[in-house]
């Protein structure tokens, strides 16, 4: 009689064995929630874009820690584990020094978020690259699992010039006079990127009797108004310049600006006009993705 | 349901002696892999049937093979909130720029067959012989064949299909209605080894099992052969036997305490018979000794003639011979008789002369003894006077007196 109960003992323990523990993953003691930021393009124009680069900042009461990620599939490998409440996430993506980028104030493991600049010493050679740069504000609970959607914005501005009825020997060149030397990458209670106020000289951006320039641009130095541009016209009897005051380049906005020459020539003498008061023959579009 | 309702009324005949069961099951299944059939928002109730059959060894103990399909819907838990790349991969967030789709926008379709073969251990049957109810656990190895759709907000996917070693069991409680149907409500769980049957990618969760519950109908049939006898024949028979055996050994050891005791009784009465023996041989013994001891006496009391001797001689005349010859008798036959002797002379003649005279008469005395076996230490109280001067007559005097001492 014994040896059947210890048969059924048995019985029951095998039957039992199927319903083994089952163990989640995401169960720490800690006080930490996990945050699985989803990137998005702000303009969808960017999609496709090769990230190989990506920086992603977290900053909360606790202090703040950076972490790199080569891919943006490494980067969505695992969630961002952050102390349970509030929490500002910021990313940063192809801004590193391979792509002509320097970055100041990057924060160290758990210290208190200090300033951080963005400069770009090689922007001739930027061309095409830009930056682009993302935020998140998450409230997260302890073991919570927050998915905030993280748009990712491009960080300099982009420019579109272009001149119609330029004369065959005429040379039209522009040179920016209050683009911003860096950006500053905020990642406190509102994160986002700004220019910052120190100027960076003139920079030439091209010659527009050889073609459209489309080229990435600093931002206007904070404080500034608007964004100052010399045209110069050079003819075999002289050359003449006029100052060009467009509205402000501000982080990620999208410029063009289209110019006639017959109607540009016009204002040379006054040596400076103001792309608002130009009439219907000008054209200016310019646009911030939010 | 008629089947049923017959079986019901057919009455209660039922000798629970038919082995062999055979039927059909089915209700509803649940499946847990990395998506679940019960989450926390819905439940998705699959189904399942199938057959089987089974030889029940007895009452307690039952062999059980069983063929099962079955099919259920799944879907993401809210502890996963992941992502699924377009190639299979799974992420924490969706991969910019990469197609995919959330966890809680996909379901898994899975259909499952099983061929099963579980043992029913039932636990009513440790308590009650002959009871219509059952309690079964039943432990069950089984192979399991799954293929699951991932079904996408934009389009399916149907995976390959995959094969597991499963293992688990049922829990089940049966009723049997009649001498040949039966019925039960089942459980059970099964783990699936292998890959995951859902096809989702893993991520954290050690779940890969099938629950299925229903309903089991049994028909029963057969006898049990003619055969020998069970184990617990053979250990009742066994048992039996031994007892016989006790009390064969209890009746011998009965018999033989007996036959000791008779045979203690005997020796008692020989020795008894002995001891009366004893005493009246030692009776007869002490009577002899006594008679002897009488008869001793007497000896003792024996006087024994004077010995008279010729004047101024020291010989011994041959008429006491017999005198003496009867002393010497009763000397040889009492060992420890002793002679005593005291020897005269006639006052006629020197005082040293008789003295002489009568120590030579004693010392004759002594000679005839020895001459005839007596040693000297039985005489050693021998006594010579010299001259009698209290005798009558001279020839009075000139004598030797013996006597027996101790």
């Amino acid at each position: 009689m014994k040896t059947r109960y210890i048969f059924a003992a048995l019985a029951a323990t095998l039957l039992l064995a199927g319903c083994f523990q089952d163990v989640h993953e995401l169960d720490p003691s800690r006080n930490v929630g996990f945050v699985a930021p989803e990137l998005s393009w702000a303009n969808p124009a960017d999609a496709g874009t090769d990230i190989h680069d990506l920086l992603v900042v977290v900053n909360s009461e606790e202090g703040a820690y950076s972490k790199h990620y080569s891919n943006v599939r490494e980067f969505a490998r695992e969630p961002l584990e952050v102390p349970a409440g509030e929490s500002s996430i910021l990313f940063l993506a192809n801004a590193g020094e391979a792509d002509g980028y320097q970055l100041s104030g990057l924060p160290a493991t758990k210290f208190t978020m200090a300033e951080m600049f963005l400069y770009y010493p090689l922007l001739s050679a930027l061309m095409g690259h830009n930056c682009y740069m993302g935020s998140a504000e998450v409230m997260v609970g302890k073991n919570e699992f927050e998915a905030p959607i993280a748009p990712l914005k491009p960080v300099l501005p982009r420019i579109s010039l272009s001149m119609s009825n330029i004369p065959e020997r005429a040379r039209v060149s522009v040179v920016l006079s209050n683009a911003a030397a860096s950006v500053r990458l905020n990642c406190g209670s509102k994160a986002g990127v700004e220019p910052a106020s120190e100027s960076l000289g003139n920079i030439e951006l091209g010659d527009l009797d050889k073609g459209d320039i489309k080229t990435l641009v600093p931002p206007t130095v904070d404080g500034a108004s608007t964004c100052d541009m010399t045209l110069s016209v050079t003819m075999p009897d002289g050359t003449k310049t006029v100052q060009l005051h467009a509205p402000r380049m501000d982080c990620g906005g999208e410029y063009s600006l289209s110019l006639d020459y017959k109607n540009l020539i016009i204002k040379m003498d006054v040596g400076s006009f103001i792309i608002e008061n130009w009439d219907v023959e000008h054209s200016y579009d310019g646009r911030i993705y939010e | 349901m008629l089947l049923l309702v017959g079986a019901v009324c057919a009455g209660h005949a039922q000798t629970l002696e038919r082995p062999w069961y055979a039927g059909v099951q089915g209700g509803t299944s649940f499946g847990q892999s990395t998506f679940s059939s019960i989450t926390e928002h819905q439940v998705h109730w699959g189904v399942q049937g199938g057959l089987f059959g089974g030889y029940r060894i007895n009452r307690i103990l039952s062999l059980e093979a069983s063929f099962q399909y079955g099919a259920q819907t799944q879907s993401a838990l809210d502890c996963c909130p992941y992502w699924l790349s377009a190639d299979g991969e799974r992420f924490a967030m969706a991969v910019l720029d990469a197609p995919g789709w959330y966890y809680r926008d996909l379901s898994t379709r899975t259909q499952w067959g099983r061929a099963a073969l579980q043992a029913n251990v039932n636990l009513i049957g440790f308590f009650a012989k002959n009871s219509r109810w059952t309690l079964n656990l039943s432990p069950q190895i089984a192979a399991v064949t799954t293929q699951t759709k991932l079904v996408a907000p934009d389009q399916s996917i149907l995976n390959p299909r995959q094969c597991h070693l499963s293992y688990g069991g049922q829990i089940s409680l049966g009723y049997r209605i009649s001498d040949r149907i039966g019925a039960a409500l089942y459980g059970g769980v099964a783990g699936q080894a292998g890959e995951r049957f859902d096809n989702m990618p893993y991520h954290g969760h050690d779940s890969n099992r099938l629950w299925d519950a229903g309903v089991k109908l049994s028909f029963h049939f057969g006898k049990y052969p003619k055969r020998g006898p069970s184990a617990a024949e053979l250990a009742a028979e066994a048992e039996a036997a031994a007892r016989v055996a006790r009390e064969a050994e209890e009746a011998a050891a009965r018999a033989k305490a007996a036959e000791e005791a008779a045979q203690a009784e005997a020796a008692a009465q020989v020795a008894r018979e002995q001891a009366a023996r004893a005493a009246a041989e030692r009776a007869a013994r002490e009577q002899a000794e006594r008679e002897a001891e009488a008869v001793k006496e007497e000896a003792f009391q024996t006087p024994i003639p004077t010995v008279y001797f010729a004047n101024n001689s020291k010989t011994i005349v041959d008429s006491y011979d017999p005198a003496l010859e009867e002393a010497l008798a009763i000397l040889q036959q009492y060992p420890d008789f002793k002679l005593e002797i005291h020897a005269y002379a006639s006052p006629s003649g020197t005082k040293a002369f008789n003295k002489a005279l009568s120590k030579q008469r004693m010392e004759a005395i002594q000679q005839w003894f020895v001459a005839h076996g007596i040693s000297m230490d039985r005489m050693a109280e021998a006594y010579y006077h010299g001259a009698d001067y209290k005798a009558r007559t001279a020839t009075q005097a000139r004598r030797a007196e013996l006597k027996f001492v101790k």
